[in-house]
């Protein structure tokens, strides 16, 4: 599930869901430079299959608006740059989470 | 020479990934007269796009030549493809390593192909794990961070069912989904009160999805 999980409510309201369900939540959290930012809304904006309506405006509005999320417990939390290629974030993510599996496992009582 | 990148051959159906490289055309045409299921013809149609001569494992040729002759049904097909997809992906690994000793390989493309290596052991050992429970990756984050494609290149390797915020709140606007608005934050496609229901939208496809439906959000 993608969406900005600005406010904590929503957040919470959704690992509520997951919890009702006996689910493993996991919350990604992504953040860019603002560069990078800049140039995928340029190259957005002549893409006519893209969803997505963010501008920079729209996204200083965001950031000022977002409560923490250090809320979130460490345990499901990463956190990851998104500024480089698609394939190096996916390694870095599959890598983070091969490393929480383990840690759980080691955790779970035997 | 390298190994071909990993995207080329790698194709979703029915939420998994299936490497399609050296299966041959004609061991995936069905038999005169057969109906196929609408799995299988998916899995087929992403064969006969994207296969390329090689060679067949014994054993997927036998089930395949059974399922031409009406004596096996799509299951055990299925389940074939979900062990050949392992071994796809580590002998694709493989090769990718081999070219680390290779002199005539530049260092870039060594570098080039560790990733791809890297990337199909990754995918082998995703098809080896069967999650013990219901698992949900939220992804978060500014926009421009990149959480759709994040998002959809999740749900593509770990047959996870995607659900994007962009997608509902356009469909709850009657907006079509291609269709850029130029809005400030708290107005139109924006707005507090649309925010409210996209996220309600996409918690009761969530509750759906995990089989909670029903359940007061």
């Amino acid at each position: 599930m993608d969406a900005l999980f600005m406010r904590q409510s929503a957040r919470a309201r959704v690992v509520e869901t997951g919890q009702k369900a006996g689910a493993a939540v996991w919350f990604v959290e992504r953040y860019a430079s603002e560069d990078e930012v800049r140039r995928r809304f340029s190259i957005r904006a002549s893409d006519d299959h893209a969803v997505s309506d963010g501008h920079l405006e729209l996204v200083a509005r965001q950031k000022s608006g977002r409560e923490p999320t250090s809320t979130i417990p460490r345990s499901s939390r990463l956190v990851l740059d998104t500024s480089g290629k698609l394939e190096i974030v996916i390694l870095c993510l599959l890598e983070k989470l091969d490393i929480r599996f383990l840690e759980c496992r080691a955790d779970a009582p035997s | 020479m390298l190994a071909d990148e990993p995207s080329e051959h790698l194709v979703q159906f029915d939420n998994q990934v299936v490497d399609f490289q050296h299966f041959r055309r004609d061991e995936l045409t069905p038999g005169k007269g057969q109906q196929l299921s609408g799995q299988l013809r998916a899995a087929l149609s992403g064969f006969l796009h994207l296969l390329k001569i090689g060679d067949v494992h014994p054993a997927l040729r036998g089930v395949l030549h059974q399922r031409k002759l009406g004596v096996s049904d799509d299951s055990e097909i299925l389940g074939l493809l979900n062990f050949f997809k392992c071994y796809r992906a580590y002998v694709r690994a493989k090769v990718n390593l081999l070219c680390l000793d290779d002199p005539q390989i530049s260092s870039r493309e060594k570098s080039q192909a560790l990733i791809t290596a890297n990337t199909y052991f990754h995918l082998v050992h995703s098809y080896t794990q069967i999650m013990p429970v219901p698992t949900m990756a939220l992804v978060g984050g500014l926009m421009g961070t990149g959480r759709t494609t994040l998002n959809a290149e999740l749900a593509r390797r770990w047959g996870m069912k995607q659900i994007s915020s962009d997608l509902t709140r356009k469909q709850l606007a009657g907006v079509p989904s291609t269709e850029h608005r130029n809005e400030s934050c708290g107005q139109g496609l924006y707005s507090e009160m649309l925010s409210e229901a996209t996220y309600s939208a996409m918690l009761r496809e969530t509750a759906e999805s995990l089989g909670l439906g029903g359940v007061r959000l």
